[in-house]
């Protein structure tokens, strides 16, 4: 009747140590993700400032040194010459591309030279920090607003530096040079400072898990190994106690239940050898003999019920038949139903195993389910076996749990070693279907 | 006396049943006990001596199972019947004690009364199955 425990190495699909390890290998694959994208924001506003430090200096110095001792009184004052002079050279700075834009304002927000012809002459509202360094000096950088009207025509750059630096015209005047410097460099120095921080934190990580994994997947081999035993010794209980429970049932066979029925026999003699006269004690005479009888019976059953019927000699159907007759002792009308064509070819373990699932659901309707009729349903089909135990009894919310039951709780966890399943249900019109379910092939193991 | 009484052989490993048995038989007035046996081996060496018209077999005992025994003596004693007395429910033992040339098949969990009428039975060469191994 026992189902051999599976081997702990026989692949079972899903083992504690190998859930464990892909959960801890797809939560380190999230945090690796999360620090290089956390790495890339931060090496990226890294850059961001430095470029922008950079560009401040590079534009307050092109301000102060190139910019500011070009602009005399005939730039500022629109004269043509000075303004071909002073475009000559600035153009001649914008020629390396580091350099994107170049305006000049005076302290009316009006623009005394820029790159873009058009702009030249007009007039724009400074914000007031811009504003505010005409009288103090120094210097305003930021990413550039596109929107601003004064950047039309900057349409080709996503986002450039915008640096203003306050420096003095020819005469003294003070004026601003606006200088708009390329972005290339921010993403240069990004993935620059992204390769220089980014090993350290993946690295770490990866160190980590390295050291981690061999641990983890040491402790979860070890749950597993304790599982294993676990099942084992219970198999092994369970074998002990079945082997035990034989030795009983060839003892009685052997022994008390010949000599009752022999007793039985006897008694009968002794009836009929009374005279006629004596029709009271013959009566219970036989009355004593068919108690005597009966006890006989009884413990057939029980020998039965121990001693399975040769399932290998007789097939799953007899078998069950004889338990369906005793449940009829019990007031439990059994229908049986066996798919003896399905079921006719299968290995003697996969009846045994059937005949363990049928019993085991009639002698839970028998104990708990105070029904009157059952039916017992076995098939199989594209490799795998059904069976059912349904009965008309109390259903199953009256009942104890599985969980609270031993027996089907043992038979549950045969099955899902064995890659099938038992499930206990309410049956649509009362009572309670017990199903199980495995397949054929693995039930060989 | 062959023509009225029926000479049964009683062949059984367990004494409480030979015991039982024989008294039982032999309340019967057409009855009697020839013979009340151990072994299917003793009981294939007597046999023949014995000329009993119905051997009362039980199936399982050490040695010469009950089938081999009852094969065995439908061979040494042609004339004598056998009728197997058996715990054995299931069609597989029934289908061989048939097979090995019984004529009935009756439970030691059967009503006294019906083993009796089938042992009458039997000495007339009928056919006779316990009620629980008919539908078989």
């Amino acid at each position: 009747m026992s189902t051999p425990p599976p081997e702990p190495d026989s692949g079972r699909p899903n083992t504690v140590a190998r859930r464990a390890l892909l959960r801890f290998t797809a939560v380190s694959l999230l945090v690796l993700v999360l620090v290089i994208v956390a790495t890339f924001f931060v090496s990226r506003g890294v850059s961001r400032d430095v470029a922008l430090r950079h560009a401040r200096t590079r534009g307050v110095t092109f301000a102060q040194v190139v910019g500011g001792p070009l602009v005399d009184r005939g730039v500022r004052t629109g004269d043509p010459t000075s303004l071909k002079a002073f475009s000559r050279v600035m153009k001649n700075r914008l020629r390396d591309h580091s350099m994107v834009h170049i305006k000049v304002w005076n302290r009316r927000g009006q623009v005394l030279w820029s790159d873009e012809p058009a702009l030249r002459g007009k007039v724009f509202h400074l914000e007031a920090p811009v504003q505010r360094l005409f009288a103090t000096g120094g210097s305003v950088a930021n990413m550039s607003d596109l929107r601003k009207e004064e950047n039309e025509g900057d349409g080709d750059h996503a986002q450039l530096l915008e640096v203003y630096a306050a420096t003095h015209s020819v005469e003294g005047s003070p004026i601003i040079v606006e200088s708009y410097w390329s972005t290339d460099s921010i993403n240069n120095d990004a993935r620059a400072v992204m390769l220089r921080i980014a090993p350290l934190p993946i690295g770490a990580l990866l160190l980590f898990s390295l050291v981690i994994l061999p641990l983890a997947w040491s402790l979860a081999r070890r749950v597993d190994r304790a599982q294993d035993e676990s099942r084992r010794s219970l198999q092994h209980a369970l074998s002990a106690s079945d082997l035990e429970r034989r030795r009983i049932a060839r003892d009685l066979h052997d022994g008390v239940m010949q000599d009752v029925s022999g007793a039985g026999y006897a008694l009968s003699a002794a009836s009929s050898a009374l005279p006629s006269e004596a029709e009271a004690s013959r009566r219970l005479i036989d009355e004593v003999s068919g108690l005597v009888r009966h006890v006989g019976e009884s413990l057939r059953a029980l020998l039965a019920d121990i001693y399975p019927a040769n399932l290998a000699r007789d097939g799953l159907a007899v078998a069950v038949e004889e338990l369906a007759r005793r449940a009829a002792v019990e007031e439990l009308e059994v229908d049986v139903q066996i798919d003896q064509e399905a079921l006719s070819a299968v290995p003697v373990e996969v009846s045994q195993l059937c005949y363990r699932v049928i019993r085991e659901g009639l002698r839970n309707v028998l104990r708990h389910a105070h029904a009157s009729q059952a039916q017992v349903h076995a098939t199989a089909q594209n490799g795998e076996v059904f069976i059912a135990v349904a009965d008309n009894g109390c259903g199953f919310q009256q009942r104890e749990s599985t969980e609270g039951h031993l027996g089907l709780r043992l038979l549950e966890d045969t099955l899902v070693d064995l890659g099938g399943s038992l499930a206990v249900d309410s049956g649509a019109d009362g009572g309670t279907i017990l199903s199980a379910a495995f397949p054929m092939e693995v039930a060989l193991r | 006396m062959a023509c009225t009484v029926i000479r049964v052989l009683i062949v059984d490993d367990h004494r409480g049943i030979r015991l039982g048995l024989r008294a039982m038989v032999d309340a019967e007035p057409d009855l009697e006990v020839c013979g009340a046996l151990s072994a299917a081996e003793i009981a294939l060496e007597q046999a023949p001596s014995l000329c009993p018209d119905v051997v009362i077999m039980d199936l399982s005992m050490p040695g010469m199972g009950g089938i081999a025994a009852t094969r065995a003596i439908r061979e040494v004693c042609p004339q004598s019947h056998v009728l197997v007395l058996t715990w054995h429910a299931d069609s597989g033992h029934v289908r061989d004690a048939l097979a090995a040339g019984a004529t009935g098949y009756v439970l030691k969990g059967d009503e006294h009364l019906d083993l009796i009428e089938s042992v009458r039975a039997v000495a007339r060469g009928e056919r006779r199955l316990s009620q629980k191994v008919a539908g078989h």
